[in-house]
């Protein structure tokens, strides 16, 4: 069965379509509507990253929780890119945690039986000699 | 070729990070690892100072796991253990001091103790520690264990680079 010339610029057509929608058009959203993961940006750099998480019980007594500490209660990936995070590790995974921080505050709150509220600092350095840009989220715990 | 094999790449990375953020956000479940815990202060190399000042206490094995993300459960140094004694020699845990003994150049966390760096201690095992507590001057850890089936390098588990489940 033969394929007219109609037919085949229809195809030609929903073809350019899908490659718009695929190499822009959902990397744009993306990129302009949240954190830019169906864009690309998976390779894109690799950050040194550091946590630090500090809970407290309100009483005045505050402790620190090991980043190493979540990763032995996580699985799959969460548990590698957690685990060490006590010191700066690189990779780009960093900026991914950046943009769940509050998820993973949850998480520490769960974690850390008693605390009232939990703290945690992701610290990003894109480079060794580089400023160190620190991301802060608290969370109260049992607030959510 | 190359292109059919750009588009497996893409489509494993978009998956994989995909992964991560359903780690994040819907709960990872703790499919288990061996891991140990030992409450110890100080350095060998100080002397036994650290084990008079806070002293180490008892061995004591933490839960393997079981704690989903977000779903609470026992601090791992508390749970029901289910994992043997660790099988590597953790080592002792740095020497930190703290509280008012630690002088002018401690800094502020110093007074509850921060966890100091984590370590390999062999290719797949990683030490750790938690439960810091200020204890005449010295910071008291719990050291734990942490087994890393992709492998221990720098101080952490292996990383893909792309994310995988």
């Amino acid at each position: 069965m033969s394929v007219g010339p109609a037919e085949t610029r229809r195809w030609a057509r929903l073809h350019r379509l899908l490659l718009l929608l695929v190499c822009v058009g959902i990397p744009a959203e993306s990129w302009l509507g949240d954190d830019g993961a169906r864009a690309w940006t998976m390779y894109a750099r690799s950050d040194a990253f550091r946590l630090r998480i500090r809970a407290d019980d309100g009483d005045g007594r505050a402790w620190w929780i090991a980043p190493t500490e979540l990763a032995a209660r996580a699985s799959g990936d969460l548990r590698t890119v957690l685990s060490g995070t006590e010191q700066f590790q690189l990779g780009p995974q960093g900026r991914t945690l950046r943009n769940h921080l509050g998820a993973l505050a949850g998480f520490a709150c769960a974690a850390a039986p008693g605390a009232r509220r939990v703290s945690l600092t992701l610290s990003l350095r894109a480079r060794e000699d580089g400023p160190v840009e620190d991301v802060t989220e608290a969370l109260q715990c049992g607030a959510r | 070729m190359s292109s059919r094999f750009s588009g497996f790449l893409a489509a494993r990375s978009s998956a994989s990070v995909l992964a991560l953020f359903c780690a994040l956000s819907c709960g990872g479940e703790n499919t288990g690892g061996a891991s140990a815990s030992a409450r110890t202060s100080g350095d060998s190399g100080s002397g036994g100072s650290a084990n008079e000042a806070g002293g180490a206490a008892g061995h004591q094995t933490s839960g393997a796991g079981g704690a989903l993300f977000g779903a609470g459960g026992a601090p791992s140094s508390g749970g029901s253990s289910d994992a043997g004694p660790p099988n590597v020699d953790a080592g002792p845990p740095p020497l930190v001091t703290c509280g008012v003994d630690a002088g002018a150049d401690a800094s502020p966390d110093a007074a509850v103790c921060a966890p100091p760096p984590s370590r390999c201690a062999d290719t797949e095992t990683l030490v750790y520690y938690s439960g810091g507590a200020c204890v005449d001057g010295l910071c008291q850890f719990v050291t734990e264990i942490l087994h890393c089936p992709t492998g221990c390098v720098d101080g952490g588990c292996h990383r893909n680079f792309t994310l995988t489940r």
